[in-house]
C-alpha cells in the first residue's frame, strides 16, 4: 500500500469514527437540554398564558393537555425524537408555529453574521499574525501584540459599547441597531452588520495572531526556513511555501473553535446591537419554556461545532502526516 | 380565590398588563427638577399631517397579531391600541367611551347596558353593530388573558342584543365598577371572525407588513371613525422590535428611531442635559410602586407585628434617594397615589427601626431570618431588595436576598404565592381594579395570602357601590384597612421614562406609559 493511500485510509477512519461520535452527542444534548427545559420552574402553559395577562387553573390545564405537557417527560422526549430524526423539529409551544419555519430565517441571519465575521477574521488574522511573527521583536510586531493584547482584555460588550459611541451615536456612519423592515433581511442592508461584525471580530483576532505569530516565528527559525533562504529562494515563496503551512496547522483548532462560535449564534453581538439572529431567539423560547425551539437551536449550534471541530481535524491531518495515516 | 395566579407580569411591569389601563396623559418631557413632569408637549402649533413615525418598543421573538394575544408582549400591545380602537379607555381615571357612546347600570349594578357608536365602519367594509361588541367580548372572555379574568363576571349566557346598537350585560353579582373593567382595552372586531390573527379593525392605523421579532409597518385608515377629530396625523408608523433598552436609546441617538419606549431611569437621568432628545415621563398617576409584599399566611409574617416591623423598618426617604435615582417618591402602604380613588387621609408611615426593633421583639421575632425574594425583572426590585438589607439590620431584622432569574420569578406559580416575603413593582391601574386584582377571594394575584373576613366584607361593600360618592368612600375604606392591616409595604413610586425626538409630539400614556397609544402622534417641524 502506497503513502498516499494509507493516509486517505486513515482519512476516512477519522472521518468516521468523528461521525458516529458526532451522533452520540448530538443524542446527549438533545437530552440534556430536553431535560433541562422541562426541569425548570414552571413550564411552557404557564409562561404563554403569564404573558396575555393570567388564566384559570382550568385553562392553564387545558393548555398543558393540547402541547401535550401532561404526558410523562421520557413519553414527550421520544416523541420528539422520533420526529426530529424525520427531520420534523415540531411545534413551537409559545407560538403554535412550526419551529423550523420560526427559525429558519434567525439561523440564517446568524450564519450571515457569522460568516462575514470570519470572511473578515481569518484573513486579517493571518495577514496580522504572519507579518508581526515575520518581525518579531520589531516596532510593528510590537504595535500588533499591544494592540491585539488591548482588544482582548476588553469584553465584548465594551468594545461593542464603544463601537456604537463612536460611530453610530458619535459620527452618524453607522446604524447603532441592526433593525430591519419586516421581509428585510440583513443582506439587503448590509450596513447592520458593520457594527456587529467589528465588535466580533475584535473578540476573536487577538487569540488567533498571537498563536499565528507565535507558529511564524517557529517557522521561520526552523532548518528548512533556513535552508531555503540560503539557496537564494524569495523571501514570499519562502513564506508562501514553507512559513505559512507550518504556521497554520496549530491555529486550525483554534480557529474551529471561533468559526464555530461565530457561526452558532452570538448572544451578546445579538443583543447588543438588537441584530435578529438565532441566539436571541434561543433566550425568548428559554423564558418561555419552548423546549422544541431551544431543542433546535441548540441542536444547530451543535451541528455547526462538530462539523467544524471534524473540519478541522481533517485539515490538521492533511497538514499533518501523522495524524493523517490515523495513528 | 376563583382564578389561578399564573404570573402577575402583565400587572408588574413585565410584559403585558396592557389589558388593565388606568389613568391617560401625555407623556411630558422631564421638566426642571428630577422626576417633575412639566406641562404639555413641546410643539404649540397644529399637529402636522403625514411622515412615518419609528418607534422602538420591547418585543420578542414570540410576537403575534392575533387580537386575543394582543397584551403578549409590549410592542403586541402598542401595534393593537392603533389597529383595534376599544370599547373606552381611561384618562385620568374617569372612562371615556371610544366605540361604546354610553355604559349604564341598572340599579344595583347587576345588569350593564351599553349602547354602541354609530358609523364606525371596520376596515373590512361592516359597519359597526352591538353584535361585534357582544361578540368581541366573548371571544375575548374565552381566551386566556387579562381580558378574560376581567370580564369573568360577566353572565354571558344571558347577555343578549337589544337592538342594532345596544346590548345589555347581566353579571353573575353585582360590580359597581364594571364600568371601569369595559374601559379596559376591550378590542373590538366584527361578529364571526374566523382568523383572529387579521381581524379586521376600527382604529386609526391598518397594519401594512409585519415580521415576528423585526417590525410592523402601519398605515394610516383614511377611514376612521374618528378623523373628525383630526387624526390620524402620521401617514405610516413603524414599530421595531428591540429588546436591550440601551440599544432603543442608541437607535433614538443615531438618528434610527424618532421614539424610543422604556428606557432605564439610569439612561434617562444621564440624558437630561441632551437638546436632541427628549425623556418622557408618566403623569404620577402611571407610575409604578415598590413593595415588599409579605404573606400573612406564611411565618414569620403570621404576626402581624412582624410585619408592622418591616413597615417601619424601611427607610423610605433613602429608598427614594438611592433607588429611584431622585424621580420618584414616598409610598406610604397604599397603592394608587395621585389617583381620584386614592384616600389623601391616609397616614405617613415614618421610618422607625426602634419601633421596628420593639414590635419584633414583642412578637418573639428578634433576630429573624428572612429570605426576601426579588428578580430583575423590572427596575427597583432588587435594587430596593439590596438596599432593605442594611436598613432592616437597624431594626434587628436579618434580610438575605434571593435574587432568581426573571424568566423564573413568575412561572414558579406555586413560589410565588407561598413566598413569605416578596419584592412586588405594581404597575398602574385603576385602584377599584387593582385592589380586587391582589386582594379579597376574587383576588389572581393574592400575593399577601387569603383576605379575612373583614377585608372580603369591605370588598364586597366596594363592589356593590354604585353611586360615586359611595365608591370612593368603600374604594378608601379597603385602603385604610390595607394601610393598617394589609401585607403589602409600598415604600416608594417611580416612573417608567422613554425618550424621543424634540420632534415627536402627542405620544399619549393613555393608562400605561409602558405601551403609549400612538393614536394622535404627530411630528413637529
Amino acid at each position: 500500500m502506497t503513502d498516499r493511500a494509507a493516509r486517505t485510509r486513515g482519512l476516512l477512519w477519522l472521518v468516521l469514527r468523528r461521525l458516529s461520535a458526532s451522533i452520540t452527542v448530538l443524542f446527549v444534548v438533545s437530552v440534556l437540554v430536553f431535560a433541562a427545559t422541562s426541569l425548570a420552574p414552571g413550564d411552557a402553559a404557564t409562561a404563554r398564558l403569564s404573558q396575555q395577562g393570567g388564566a384559570t387553573r382550568e385553562q392553564v390545564e387545558a393548555l398543558r393537555h393540547t402541547l401535550g405537557l401532561d404526558a410523562p417527560l421520557p413519553q414527550r422526549y421520544l416523541a420528539w425524537l422520533a420526529h426530529a430524526v424525520r427531520g420534523d423539529l415540531g411545534v413551537s409551544y409559545a407560538q403554535g408555529r412550526e419551529v423550523s419555519g420560526l427559525i429558519a430565517e434567525r439561523a440564517v441571519n446568524s450564519l450571515l453574521l457569522g460568516g462575514v465575521a470570519v470572511a473578515v477574521l481569518i484573513p486579517l488574522a493571518l495577514l496580522l499574525g504572519i507579518w508581526s511573527g515575520l518581525r518579531a521583536d520589531r516596532r510593528s510586531d510590537r504595535v500588533i501584540t499591544a494592540s491585539s493584547l488591548t482588544l482582548v482584555s476588553i469584553p465584548e460588550f465594551v468594545t461593542g459599547t464603544l463601537l456604537v459611541l463612536c460611530f453610530a451615536t458619535g459620527l452618524g456612519w453607522l446604524p447603532a441597531v441592526s433593525v430591519l423592515s419586516a421581509g428585510e433581511s440583513p443582506a439587503d442592508r448590509p450596513s447592520v452588520l458593520v457594527l456587529p461584525v467589528l465588535t466580533l471580530v475584535s473578540a476573536c483576532l487577538a487569540q488567533n495572531v498571537r498563536l499565528l505569530r507565535a507558529g511564524t516565528v517557529q517557522a521561520a527559525s526552523s532548518d528548512a526556513v533556513e535552508a531555503a533562504r540560503l539557496s537564494g529562494v524569495p523571501e514570499s515563496r519562502v513564506v508562501l511555501r514553507w512559513i505559512l503551512p507550518a504556521a497554520i496547522v496549530p491555529s486550525i483548532p483554534l480557529m474551529a473553535r471561533y468559526v464555530s462560535y461565530l457561526l452558532g449564534g452570538t448572544l451578546v453581538a445579538e443583543s447588543l446591537f438588537g441584530y435578529p439572529g438565532v441566539a436571541a431567539a434561543l433566550v425568548d423560547a428559554s423564558a418561555a419554556r419552548d423546549a422544541p425551539v431551544v431543542l433546535a437551536v441548540a441542536l444547530i449550534a451543535t451541528c455547526v461545532t462538530v462539523t467544524l471541530n471534524l473540519l478541522a481535524d481533517v485539515l490538521s491531518a492533511v497538514f499533518n502526516p501523522v495524524r493523517g495515516s490515523g495513528v | 380565590m376563583n382564578r389561578s395566579q399564573i404570573s402577575r407580569r402583565s400587572l408588574l411591569g413585565g410584559v403585558a398588563g396592557a389589558a388593565l389601563t388606568t389613568g391617560g396623559g401625555l407623556l411630558t418631557a422631564c421638566g426642571g427638577s428630577a422626576g417633575e413632569p412639566s406641562a404639555g408637549s413641546s410643539y404649540s402649533g397644529k399637529p402636522r399631517r403625514g411622515g412615518r413615525l419609528r418607534a422602538a418598543f420591547l418585543g420578542s421573538n414570540s410576537e403575534s397579531t392575533s387580537v386575543v394575544r394582543a397584551t403578549a408582549t409590549v410592542i403586541d400591545y402598542v401595534r393593537a391600541r392603533v389597529v383595534w380602537d376599544t370599547l373606552g379607555e381611561l384618562e385620568d381615571d374617569r372612562p371615556v367611551w371610544r366605540l361604546a357612546s354610553a355604559v349604564e347600570a341598572n340599579k344595583d349594578a347587576s345588569e350593564w347596558t351599553v349602547r354602541v357608536r354609530d358609523g364606525v365602519v371596520f376596515s373590512d367594509g361592516s359597519e359597526l353593530t352591538a353584535e361585534d361588541v357582544l361578540f368581541s367580548l366573548r371571544t375575548l372572555a374565552a381566551h386566556p388573558g387579562g381580558q378574560a379574568g376581567l370580564l369573568s363576571g360577566v353572565d354571558f349566557g344571558k347577555a343578549r342584543t337589544r337592538d342594532k346598537h345596544t346590548l345589555t350585560l347581566p353579571l353573575k353579582r353585582p360590580d359597581g365598577f364594571f364600568d371601569l373593567v369595559l374601559a379596559q382595552s376591550m378590542f373590538v372586531f366584527p361578529h364571526g371572525t374566523k382568523n383572529l390573527s387579521k381581524a379586521p379593525g376600527s382604529g386609526p392605523f391598518r397594519l401594512a407588513e409585519w415580521s415576528a421579532g423585526k417590525s410592523s409597518l402601519l398605515k394610516a385608515n383614511r377611514n376612521y371613525w374618528g378623523s373628525d377629530d383630526g387624526g390620524p396625523y402620521l401617514d405610516e408608523i413603524e414599530l421595531f422590535s428591540v429588546t436591550d433598552p440601551a440599544a432603543r436609546l442608541s437607535g433614538l441617538k443615531s438618528g434610527q428611531f424618532d421614539y424610543a419606549g422604556s428606557v432605564a431611569l439610569t439612561a434617562a437621568r444621564a440624558e437630561k442635559s441632551d437638546d436632541a432628545i427628549r425623556v418622557l415621563l408618566p403623569p404620577r398617576n402611571l407610575w409604578n410602586e415598590l413593595s415588599f409584599s409579605m404573606n400573612l399566611e406564611e411565618t414569620p409574617f403570621t404576626s402581624a407585628a412582624a410585619v408592622k416591623a418591616v413597615k417601619y423598618a424601611i427607610d423610605r426617604e433613602a429608598m427614594v434617594k438611592g433607588v429611584t435615582l431622585g424621580y420618584g417618591e414616598v409610598a406610604d402602604d397604599a397603592l394608587g397615589k395621585h389617583q381620584r380613588w386614592y384616600a389623601g387621609d391616609l397616614p405617613a408611615r415614618d421610618h422607625d427601626p426602634e419601633r421596628a426593633r420593639a414590635l419584633l421583639k414583642k412578637a418573639g421575632r428578634a433576630g429573624e431570618r428572612i429570605s426576601l425574594r426579588t428578580s430583575a425583572l423590572s427596575y427597583g426590585a432588587v435594587e430596593s431588595a439590596t438596599a432593605f438589607v442594611q436598613q432592616a439590620k437597624e431594626a434587628g431584622l436579618n434580610v438575605r436576598v434571593d435574587k432568581v432569574p426573571p424568566a423564573d420569578y413568575y412561572s414558579d406559580t406555586e413560589k410565588m404565592l407561598h413566598t413569605p416575603v416578596q419584592t412586588t413593582v405594581f404597575s398602574p391601574m385603576t385602584l377599584p381594579l387593582q385592589l380586587s386584582n391582589y386582594y379579597g377571594s376574587g383576588a389572581s394575584y393574592p400575593f399577601t395570602g387569603p383576605a379575612p373576613e373583614r377585608l372580603e366584607s369591605l370588598m364586597r361593600a366596594m363592589r356593590r357601590s354604585v353611586k360615586d360618592t359611595d365608591r370612593e368612600r368603600a374604594v378608601a375604606d379597603v385602603q385604610h384597612y390595607l394601610h393598617d392591616h394589609g401585607g403589602d409595604a409600598v415604600f416608594a413610586r417611580l416612573p417608567g421614562a422613554a425618550a424621543a425626538t424634540p420632534h415627536v409630539q402627542d405620544v399619549k400614556a393613555l393608562g400605561f406609559a409602558d405601551y403609549p397609544s400612538l393614536r394622535d402622534a404627530f411630528l413637529s417641524p
